[in-house]
């Protein structure tokens, strides 16, 4: 086995590993802390097995000449071997677990998320650094923090902190903007007449 | 959309920088890793049963985080209002923003780390693992989590580990986490080392030049720009040749691009003050700054080259 140094990518020698806890690499001196965990030695799993069915048998939906081994919890369709996914105790097909719905159910498998939480608090606060936008940035801050508000925040955070400040800060921006409007035009007024 | 929340909880240690973070999370059965801009998180899981290995190499990090940021920039703040109000406490804040920046130097060269997480088919680096403290706690914490699924090692592994292979296996069956790859290019050689040094003290004998100019000194900075061409020529070689990495190259072109920019600034600031000055006729070309304003300017950007060039030797490969 090679267990490569994170520096120079050159694998440490045996003996510094038998140690078990630091290894010292002999190209690039540097020093690693090393864990190997039992998943290493688990044997590779090998490709699937279909078989071929015989006159009257159920028969997979995608491939006609392969033994059905059991139907899709969700359409019914059958399903081979390659095909049944097993997920979350139950069999799909491959057509419905990529149809998305599961991900109604679940989060498992999601790999991104938008953070309109996030987008709004930095519409709201960075436009500062150049007022005049605000008057812009501002009714575009409050619309995400309200628009976007029972949407999933991250899959890691709790709180909607994010949202209510950027809606807060949002307010105050549009105030200050209808503040000074007003302020202007009475003092045209009165000077006027 | 419905959201069935999974309980996480953090592990140890985060990368804040100003538009990317990252961070760790343990789930029920799987390790989760947290990539976000300011606007979107990218998620990747590893399940406790499929952890192969887990290396933490201790290499120097100089990372920059917002945190960091703020409290210096509250302690630059702070000087500046003292100054005016309490001049007596001026000197104690320069100090205390010295002590830091020499404990941030300290732990970024001596007490950092990274961190590589492999799999039967991935290997990724855990980019919020870049102290050698946070990497000693959230490996303690994961090592428990993924005891509990695979069990614990009875006997010697290092052995028994010879036939087996790390991370993901190319097409030819080799393992690519590691193995024979002296292609990996290096932040650092020789060469660098002579274009740094030279760079630094050219912009110290300019400096020592612009209090007391001399012909010695002047001789001596037009020798060290010869070795900075020569040796900025040799590591557009060695990148070339895949012994040092990108950075090196682009600063040595910058290098380059400074120096040629400066010598024609130079020449251009000449030949306007010789117009100005009613002269007619061929103005004498000089190799050397020597103009009031363009000394400071060369001292200064060489000095930054040197010190970005010096960032980059250090960052890990």
């Amino acid at each position: 086995m090679a267990v490569p140094c994170n520096r120079c990518n050159r694998p440490l020698p045996k003996w510094e590993l038998a140690g078990q806890h630091d290894a010292l690499c002999p190209e690039c001196g540097a020093r690693s802390m090393v864990r190997v965990f039992p998943a290493l030695f688990y044997a590779p799993s090998g490709p699937v097995a279909t078989e071929a069915a015989a006159e009257g048998e159920a028969t997979c939906f995608d491939h006609p000449g392969k033994r059905a081994v059991a139907a899709c919890s969700r359409c019914g369709r059958f399903v081979c071997q390659l095909c049944s996914v097993d997920f979350k105790g139950a069999v799909w097909c491959p057509s419905c677990f990529t149809a998305g719905e599961y991900k109604a159910k679940t989060v498992e498998f999601e790999n991104s998320r938008t953070l309109y939480d996030s987008t709004a608090l930095i519409a709201a606060v960075a436009p500062l650094l150049a007022w005049p936008f605000t008057v812009v940035s501002a009714p575009v801050a409050l619309f995400v923090a309200l628009r976007y508000w029972n949407r999933p925040l991250s899959l890691v955070r709790r709180w909607r902190w994010r949202s209510a400040l950027a809606a807060a800060i949002a307010l105050c921006e549009i105030g200050g903007w209808i503040w000074v409007t007003a302020y202007f035009l009475l003092k045209a007024r009165i000077s006027r007449g | 959309m419905a959201d069935t929340r999974q309980i996480y909880r953090k592990l140890p240690g985060r990368r804040r920088g100003f538009i990317f973070s990252s961070s760790l999370w343990t789930g029920a059965d799987h390790l989760l890793l947290v990539k976000s801009t300011r606007f979107q998180e990218q998620y990747k899981r590893f399940y406790f049963r499929d952890i192969q290995a887990i290396v933490v190499t201790k290499v120097p990090r100089w990372v920059i985080s917002t945190p960091m940021v703020a409290v210096a920039l509250m302690l630059l703040i702070s000087v500046s209002i003292v100054r005016v109000r309490v001049p007596a406490l001026t000197d104690w804040l320069w100090l205390l923003l010295a002590v830091l920046t020499a404990g941030w130097i300290y732990i970024s060269a001596a007490q950092s780390c990274t961190c590589r997480l492999y799999t039967a088919v991935s290997r990724e680096d855990l980019p919020s693992l870049y102290r050698m403290w946070t990497a000693h706690k959230a490996l303690a914490e994961l090592e428990q989590k993924i005891a509990q699924v695979q069990g614990v090692f009875t006997q010697d592994w290092a052995e028994a580990a010879d036939l087996r292979t790390l991370g993901p296996v190319d097409a030819a069956g080799h393992s690519a986490a590691a193995g024979p790859k002296p292609a990996v290019a290096r932040s650092r050689t020789w060469v660098t080392d002579i274009f740094l040094a030279s760079l630094f003290a050219d912009a110290v004998i300019t400096m020592f030049e612009m209090r007391a100019p001399s012909s010695w000194l002047a001789n001596v900075s037009m020798a060290l720009t010869v070795v900075q061409i020569a040796t900025a020529i040799w590591i557009f070689v060695q990148c070339h040749r895949g012994i040092l990495r990108i950075g090196m190259q682009r600063l040595a072109i910058a290098a380059l691009l400074f120096i040629g920019g400066i010598t024609y600034a130079q020449m251009i600031g000449d030949a306007v003050d010789a117009a100005f000055a009613g002269k007619r006729g061929p103005v004498a070309v000089r190799a050397r700054p020597r103009s009031g304003i363009v000394r400071p300017i060369y001292s200064g950007g060489a000095a930054l080259l040197a010190i970005a060039g010096f960032v980059l030797s250090f960052k890990p490969e």
